[in-house]
């Protein structure tokens, strides 16, 4: 039961140090606005193509 | 003994074409990565949102989800990556997630071949590896995740289609969709 309620929870996370939010506050200004993987979304426009229904 | 297993993330933008979010790993280096959910298109009036991943490179201000850094703390960084999902579930319930490598493009072998040292035969060992891992969490945890998602996979091959998740088969793509 423990075992399954673990799996289905999120994992605990480690918590952020300030030099680590500094960090991704620097980061975060330099990436927003922007697609950050745009090869990825083409490759799937790609593969899903010819796709013209989903299951269910 | 350490039992924390994943690392903290923080929201970068949540509209309805795309969702991000950053994290540091920290391992032998420490290394700022992404995860967005990408709008891709609505197919059967659902919209289809590609997951991606990939390392951010300070230098250079770009994205990389090619490679792998080696960094000492895969575990930790695949239990980041899946704990994004009911982040994401929650701002877009009626949405489907595609999982796919970018080592399952088409033109992944040839690519490969160029600066690979492994001399494989008929089957590029690196082809589909990244997919792999996804659907090695997927096969081990099928029965506890299908409780709250449902898995189909997608086939490789003349007529590519989804075709209901089985344990243990080969797929180039896996959709997930929240159970309601």
């Amino acid at each position: 039961m423990e075992q399954e309620k673990q799996i289905r929870k999120s994992q605990k996370a480690i918590s952020m140090s300030k030099a680590t939010k500094e960090r991704l506050a620097k980061v975060a200004l330099e990436l927003k606005g922007k697609e950050l993987f745009p090869q990825k979304v083409e490759q799937a426009k790609r593969t899903l193509s010819k796709i013209k229904s989903l299951p269910i | 003994m350490n039992n924390i297993n994943a690392y903290k993330f923080q929201v970068l933008n949540k509209d309805s074409l795309s969702t991000q979010f950053i994290f540091e790993s920290k391992g032998e280096r420490t290394i700022v990565k992404a995860i967005e959910y990408s709008f891709i298109r609505n197919i059967s009036g659902r919209k289809v949102y590609n997951l991606g991943f990939g390392d951010f490179n300070e230098k250079n201000g770009m994205l990389i989800d090619d490679i792998n850094s080696n960094n000492g703390d895969m575990r930790k960084v695949f239990n980041t990556v899946l704990n994004t999902i009911p982040k994401f579930f929650a701002l877009n319930n009626e949405a489907a997630i595609w999982v796919q490598g970018s080592d399952s493009a088409e033109d992944f072998r040839a690519k490969c071949e160029i600066k690979c040292k492994k001399k494989c035969d008929e089957i590029c060992k690196n082809h589909n590896r990244r997919i792999k891992a996804y659907k090695y969490y997927v096969d081990k945890n099928f029965v506890q995740l299908s409780k709250e998602y449902i898995f189909f996979g997608f086939t490789s091959g003349k007529n590519p289609d989804f075709v209901q998740y089985i344990p243990n088969s080969e797929y180039i793509g896996i959709l997930v969709y929240k159970k309601k």
